[in-house]
This record gives structure tokens, sequence and C-alpha cells, in this order.
């Protein structure tokens, strides 16, 4: 696995590899701006959960540095479904899948490391967009008037670690969803469809007439996971319902590489 | 170090109600180049990829390099191989392409600019793989299998695609690679660029085993032609009676007379005999071979009826 994770890296490597892991920086800069800028001021304001609008004496709470990063990285979920699929079609659409397995016939070991070099691109990214949120709160907050003191203190440091964790959690649980599809599937465009129009429209459909669906569905579930939590569907519950529903997307995605012919 | 490459027995693969390969015994010995032959559709890609453990078979065993079939992992780190059209990542280049096969196959980085340089792409190396013309992917696709210093070295239709000049580029590196060691398998439909590098056949139709051996007694079996010349032209009519007695078919052919049918090496020596127990002196006796194509052709047709 050790090989096939450093020939994942290696294959990283590039600029616009580079560049697209900027993405959530750029993201959460955006997302940040938007959680100060369009703040209310009203002691009484509701903002009914994870929202942009948020009130605006929240934000000097410890938790507040990392209000707009949580809001920004859970919307990335949806790029990591899309960016995992693609990505693992692709080999299958490139025949680059049956040059692999010539130099690295253990296909298990070849998508363990092939998963944890995207998981370590999602480690750096998620942390780079997390340096550039703090950043621009604190650039924000003068603007907005609002107090820091509390940012830095243990709980806004761990505040800031668990919208940290909880957000990579969330992209990739997407991530491993997207990695099972595309190997069962095979073909992008089908397998793009299926999962976004279930993981998204559907789920969501559903959701508005049955509020259970977000302890049900991966998609509501991992989006709450990437939040810390809804009203709707307590944290750690929806954490272990992820987590298993993870656990079986590898179990399918491993079983399937190992036992389908290559014929591409 | 087994005398055999590859050796498998009873092997076949089925795709849902098609049979693509059906019951193969087929036997490769240590250190020739065979030519794995038949027509598009004839069962080759799907042995070939068996043999290297993309697919598995319906039925049969076998072993490569003296390892089972079953252990692919066992073998393949001593087998390159390029199935079909070299399949590379787009946006790398096609040194980094090498590197990261190097790095999962784990091989030493040197190889990368070894490999490249015996394809004759070290000075391209570094551009990305889509700008590369079909014979440069086509090169790059033989470097990635030299990787590893196989001992058994798969080439499926290394010709494809690629033009006049190309073939006669990729028969010179072929003939190249089997001069430095590796038992090499190259399947293709281009029967006639496989008979000027092989000198072991296996031939297949519809799936099914119809001839293995050697090549040069492929091709030696069913001569289709001698061509002879008389000291004196005066003699053709005489020659030709001579040549009808033994059985043969004749035809004149400016000054020569061209013998066909089965004409075995036995059968000419008879003629030239008789010819000169006749008083008639021979100054030409030129074997027409049969061409590779001819006799699968031959094989296939003999089958079928």
């Amino acid at each position: 696995m050790r090989r096939a994770y450093q020939a994942e890296l290696l294959k990283l490597r590039r600029r616009s590899v580079v560049i697209a892991a900027l993405l959530p920086a750029a993201l959460a800069v955006l997302t940040t701006v938007l959680t100060f800028a369009l703040a209310k001021t009203s002691p009484t304001f509701d903002p009914g959960g994870p929202n942009f609008v948020q009130r605006l004496s929240a934000l000097a709470d410890p938790g507040g540095m990392t209000q707009g990063y949580s809001l920004g990285m859970s919307l990335f979920g949806l790029v990591a479904l899309i960016v995992t699929i693609a990505n693992t079609t692709s080999e299958f659409s490139l025949g680059t899948l049956r040059t692999t397995f010539l130099a690295q016939p253990n296909r298990k070991a070849w998508l363990g490391g092939r998963l944890l070099a995207i998981g370590t691109l999602l480690v750096v990214a998620f942390a780079v967009a997390l340096v550039a949120a703090v950043a621009t709160a604190y650039v924000m907050a003068p603007v907005r008037d609002v107090g820091t003191s509390a940012w830095l203190s243990g709980s806004g440091i761990a505040a800031a670690f668990g919208d940290y964790l909880n957000a990579l959690l969330g992209a990739a649980f997407f991530g491993l969803l997207g990695t099972a599809i595309a190997v069962v599937v095979r073909s992008t465009v089908p397998a793009l469809a299926m999962a976004i129009v279930w993981t998204f429209p559907l789920e969501h459909i559903i959701q508005g007439s049955w509020p259970t669906a977000t302890q049900v569905f991966p998609g509501l579930l991992f989006a709450t996971v990437a939040v810390g939590g809804v009203s709707d569907a307590p944290y750690v519950s929806a954490l272990l319902a992820s987590a298993g529903y993870a656990a079986a997307a590898l179990a399918v995605a491993m079983i399937v590489m190992t036992r389908r012919d290559v014929i591409a | 170090m087994t005398n055999t490459a590859v050796e498998v027995r009873g092997l076949s693969k089925r795709f849902g109600r098609r049979e693509a390969v059906t019951a193969l015994d087929m036997s490769i010995p240590t250190g020739v180049v065979a030519g794995f032959i038949g027509p598009n559709g004839a069962g080759k890609t799907t042995t070939l990829r068996m043999l290297l453990g993309l697919i598995r078979p319906t039925a049969g065993t076998g072993t490569v390099l003296g390892l089972p079939l079953s252990d692919p992992a066992g073998y393949l780190p001593k087998v390159g191989a390029l199935i079909e059209s070299p399949a590379f990542h787009p946006a790398l280049s096609g040194r980094r392409n090498l590197e990261v096969l190097a790095c999962l196959g784990g091989h030493p980085r040197a190889r990368v600019d070894e490999v490249l340089g015996r394809v004759g792409l070290a000075d391209r190396g570094d551009d990305p793989y889509r700008a590369y013309s079909l014979g440069m992917k086509q090169r790059l696709g033989i470097a990635a299998a030299l990787l590893g210093d196989p001992a058994l070295l798969v080439l499926d239709e290394p010709t494809n695609g690629l033009d006049p000049l190309g073939i006669r580029d990729m028969r010179e590196l072929l003939r190249g690679l089997a001069a430095s060691g590796p038992t090499l398998l190259v399947s293709s439909h281009l029967l006639a660029e496989l008979e000027q590098v092989c000198d072991w056949i296996v031939a297949l139709d519809h799936g099914r085993r119809v001839y293995q051996g050697p090549a040069a007694d492929l091709l030696a079996t069913g001569r289709s032609a001698v061509m002879l010349r008389p000291e004196r032209e005066a003699d053709l009519s005489a020659l030709a009676g001579l040549v009808a007695d033994a059985g043969f078919e004749t035809r004149l052919d400016a000054g020569r007379l061209q013998v066909t049918g089965e004409v075995h090496d036995a059968a000419v020596a008879d003629l030239n005999r008789g010819a000169a127990a006749a008083g008639i002196g021979l100054v030409e006796i030129t074997p027409i071979r049969a061409s590779l194509e001819d006799r699968y052709e031959s094989l296939v047709t003999t089958k079928e009826s």
C-alpha cells in the first residue's frame, strides 16, 4: 500500500492539482466574508441551525472564528463526491487501470493507497483553508466590531479544530461514497448522474416531508457531520451512521475492484 | 529457471453466453520470440489478459515463469506487458507516467531514464503524454513494459495504428528486444510483421488453438511452389513431363517451370535427380515459400473442412 500511496502522491504533484487544492481556501474565505457581512445585529435573531446568516454577537463566541469555514467546507462535500467519481471512472475510461494493475497486481493495496493519497490532499487543502478562514475572520472582525478575545481561548481552539475535523470527515465520507459508486458503475456520466441526483435533490426533497431522512440518508448524514450536527440529527449518531455508510462503501469498492475483470 | 515461460491447460473464458477462449492448451518455451496470431476476435487479447491476471479464467490451469496462474502477484514483477493500446495519464509527462509505474512496481527511479533511452524517447520524456504521436505512445507503452527488466515481455498488437515507418521502427525495436534476452510473446493480426520476427507460433481461431510450434516448421509445411529453370529452354517441355509424372502440377513462367502442390524438400531432391538422369541440367531451383498468412489460412480452412 505504501508504494501505491507514493505513486498516487506523485500523480497529484502537478500545478493543476495545487490550484484545485486551493479551491477550499478560496471557498472558506468567501463564506467567512459572507458570514460576517450578513450577520444580524438583533440580539434575538435565531439562525435556526448552521446558516450563513448568524447573530452578530454569536461570532464573538469561541467558535465564531470558524463559523464561515464550517459552512463553506460543508458545501465541499458535493465537490468531493464529483471529483472522486470523475477521477476514479477516468481510470477505467482511459484504460490506465490495466497499466496500473500490471505494475501493482494487489488491487486492494492500490485502492487503499489511492484513498490515503486523496485523504492526504484533503488534509492539506482543508488545513490551508482553515488558515485562510481564520485570517479572513481576523480581517472581518473589526469591520463588524466583533470581539476576538474568545477565539484563541482553549475552547476557541478546540472549536476550530473540531470544525476542521468535521469538515474533513464529511468530505472523506463523500469521497468514499463517490469511489464506491465509481468502481461499481465505471462510467463517468451515469455514475455522476446517479450520485448527484440521489444525494442532493432527491434526499432533500424527501427530507422536506420526512425530517427523519436526515438520520438515515448518506448525503444528509455526511453533511450533518460536516457542520457538527443539526437539530434533526445529533452529531454522534450522525457520525456513527456515516461511519457505517463509509465502511460499507469501502467494502463494496474493495470487493468489486478485486473480483471484477479488467476489460477496459 | 523453468524451460517454459508460459504453460496453460484447458484455459477457457466465457463472457455471458459467449465463449471467448475455449479449452486452450499452450506452451511457450523460454527465450523464444513467440507470435500469437489470429484474426480480430480470435481470443488473443482475452488469453493475454488471463495470463496477466487482469481477467479471471472460467476454467483451466497454467503457469507463467513457473508460478501458477492464480498467483499473478508472484510472477507479474518479472513480466512486462503492453495490452491493446498504451494507456497513460494524458496530463502527465511520459517520464512522470513511468515514474508513477516504477514507484508502483517498486523499480528504481533510474530505470525510467534507461527505458526512455532504449525506446528512443529520451528527448521527449518531459512532454505531456497527450502531445505524443501514436508511435511515441506505443514506444512509451513498451518502455513501461521494460521497467522491471522482465523475463517475459507480452506485447499485444504493438504495431496497431502505426504508419509504415512506425511499423518498421517497431519491428527493429522488437528485434533489439528479442536479442537482449527476454521471452517475447507478441500478439498481432498483421501476420506479415510477425513472420519477420517470430521463431515460435501459437495460432488461434474462434478461441481455439489451431497450431503451436516452431515458426519454421509451420512455414516449411505445405510449401506452395518451387521454380525450376533448365539450362536449355528447349528442355522445358521434357522437364514439365517429368514433373507431371511425379504427380505435381506445373505452369510455364517466362522460361521457368513453376511446380505447385505439397512440394517438400525430399520431392525437390527427387525432381533434381530425375532431371539429371534425363540429361536436363537445372540452373535454378527456387522454393517459393508460403507466407505465415497463407499457412494460417490453410490451417483455419483445414480445420473448418
